[in-house]
């Protein structure tokens, strides 16, 4: 007589055996204690309880989502996010330097660098001018100015809009804004000094405005309170080139 | 029975619409039986996050056309198996009933299969199954479909399917129990009794 296989008897585990086979497993305890432990395999098998889902894939999910999978899936959150950006990103660009204000202050044609603050459907201007302004007593100050100057070139805060979308985007949101009053408070300190017209100072601040204004439009694609500030941005470099180049030019010719 | 051992009804239609709180609750209502299924056809952890993900994206997409047909926890564990079989048939070069090789060693503790209290063991053994193996053994064994339902699934004949399951019971029993009768007993042997 021979043994049952293994195969046989994972067959038999939990389904008819021939009578031979049945004839077999009543004299032989060999393959009797094999189908009974892989009777108890199949068992197990069939109550092994789900392992925990690693948080992990909910953030990768909720990532998905929100970029945009479905179109309306979490539109509320997105709506947060966009506000959030878009504060970041005025953040970034106020403290993106006096030189470069001083090229929005200067420039007629750059009007489109404060329709985003004036626009009435900015949510970004809501927010950032929900709060008193501060005095800006500096006698230079015109009333040809808009009415948000802009403070020296020093940070540029990318990181705002670089990361990922935050955990609470209304307090995501609020610390924007703070940062944003911060901004135009060092503004009215250093606004004496700031005004510099270095090209090459106002080009390293307008290039890292506009790193974070597209960064921004990544994730906000269309919104026109960034692009406004990225096309303003553009606008600006490409004045400060052709300056710099006509300059050049005259000093070779 | 007591109304208050009810679960509370999900919100599948304000998923469906989108609303965030919502699309989370179904999440969490589910998420550990999809990840289970698409980590034991995976066979690792990071293959199964990417599936994982792609499961539940299609879900969300797919929930507004939801009519109720099925319950909703078939239907999300169906869009489930099939990532993880697309999944599987993207990453395999070997079609189901292919010879695949048999692990050559047990596992280092190996656990009585008599008692099969070791569920980590089980599930590790499972790992370790030749990737067409582990999809029929998961999915019949495990998460109770059909031969039939196997069998479309993976396009093979219900047969095959019913074959590469024995296949894969005796080599996870090789697996569990890597003593020498097992391998012996691929091939009839005289019986000492």
């Amino acid at each position: 007589m021979r043994h049952l296989t293994i195969e046989t008897l994972a067959r038999i585990a939990d389904g008819p055996a021939t009578e031979e086979e049945r004839a077999h497993l009543t004299e032989c305890a060999e393959c009797a204690t094999e189908l009974a432990a892989l009777e108890d395999q199949t068992a197990a098998l069939a109550d092994l309880p789900p392992p925990a889902a690693p948080p992990a894939v909910w953030r990768r999910v909720e990532a998905a989502l929100a970029a945009g999978h479905p179109a309306d899936a979490l539109r509320r959150r997105r709506a947060y996010v966009r506000r959030a950006l878009q504060a970041a990103a005025a953040v970034a660009v106020f403290a993106g330097g006096a030189a470069v204000g001083a090229g929005f202050e200067r420039n007629p044609a750059s009007s489109e660098a404060h329709l985003p603050m004036d626009d009435p459907r900015s949510e970004t201007a809501t927010v950032a001018t929900a709060e008193p302004r501060p005095e800006r007593p500096n006698p230079v100050e015109t009333a040809e100015e808009p009415p948000v100057a802009l403070p020296r070139p020093v940070v540029v805060r990318r990181a705002a809009v670089e990361e990922p979308p935050p955990a609470d985007p209304e307090a995501a949101l609020r610390e924007a804004a703070a940062r944003y009053r911060d901004a135009l408070a060092r503004f009215t300190e250093e606004r004496g000094a700031a005004a510099s017209e270095d090209p090459t100072s106002r080009l390293a601040a307008l290039e890292g405005i506009l790193h974070t204004t597209r960064a921004a439009l990544d994730e906000v694609p269309d919104d026109p309170v960034l692009e406004g500030f990225y096309r303003s941005a553009l606008a600006q470099r490409e004045a400060i080139l052709s300056d710099v180049t006509i300059t050049t030019a005259q000093a070779v010719y | 029975m007591d109304a208050s051992t009810l679960d509370p009804p999900e919100p599948i239609e304000a998923a469906a619409r989108g609303e965030p709180w919502a699309i989370r609750a179904v999440y969490d209502r589910h998420a550990d039986r999809v990840w289970a299924v698409v980590r034991r056809i995976a066979g690792d952890d990071a293959t199964a996050e990417d599936w994982a993900q792609e499961a539940w994206i299609k879900v969300f997409h797919a929930l507004p056309s939801f009519r109720g047909e099925a319950r909703i926890s078939t239907w999300i564990h169906r869009i489930a198996v099939n990532v993880a079989l697309d999944g599987r048939r993207r990453l395999s070069v070997r079609p189901i009933g292919d010879a695949e090789p048999l692990p050559d060693e047990g596992l280092a503790h190996p656990i009585d299969p008599g008692k099969m209290v070791d569920r980590i063991a089980l599930e590790r053994a499972i790992d370790r199954l030749p990737d067409g193996m582990r999809e029929v053994l998961v999915l019949h064994d495990v998460e109770g479909y059909t031969h039939a339902e196997i069998g479309t699934s993976l396009g093979v004949a219900p047969g095959t399917s019913r074959s590469q399951l024995f296949k894969a019971r005796a080599k996870l029993r090789a697996i569990l129990a890597p003593a020498p009768r097992p391998a012996e007993r691929r091939k009839e042997e005289r019986c000492a009794t």
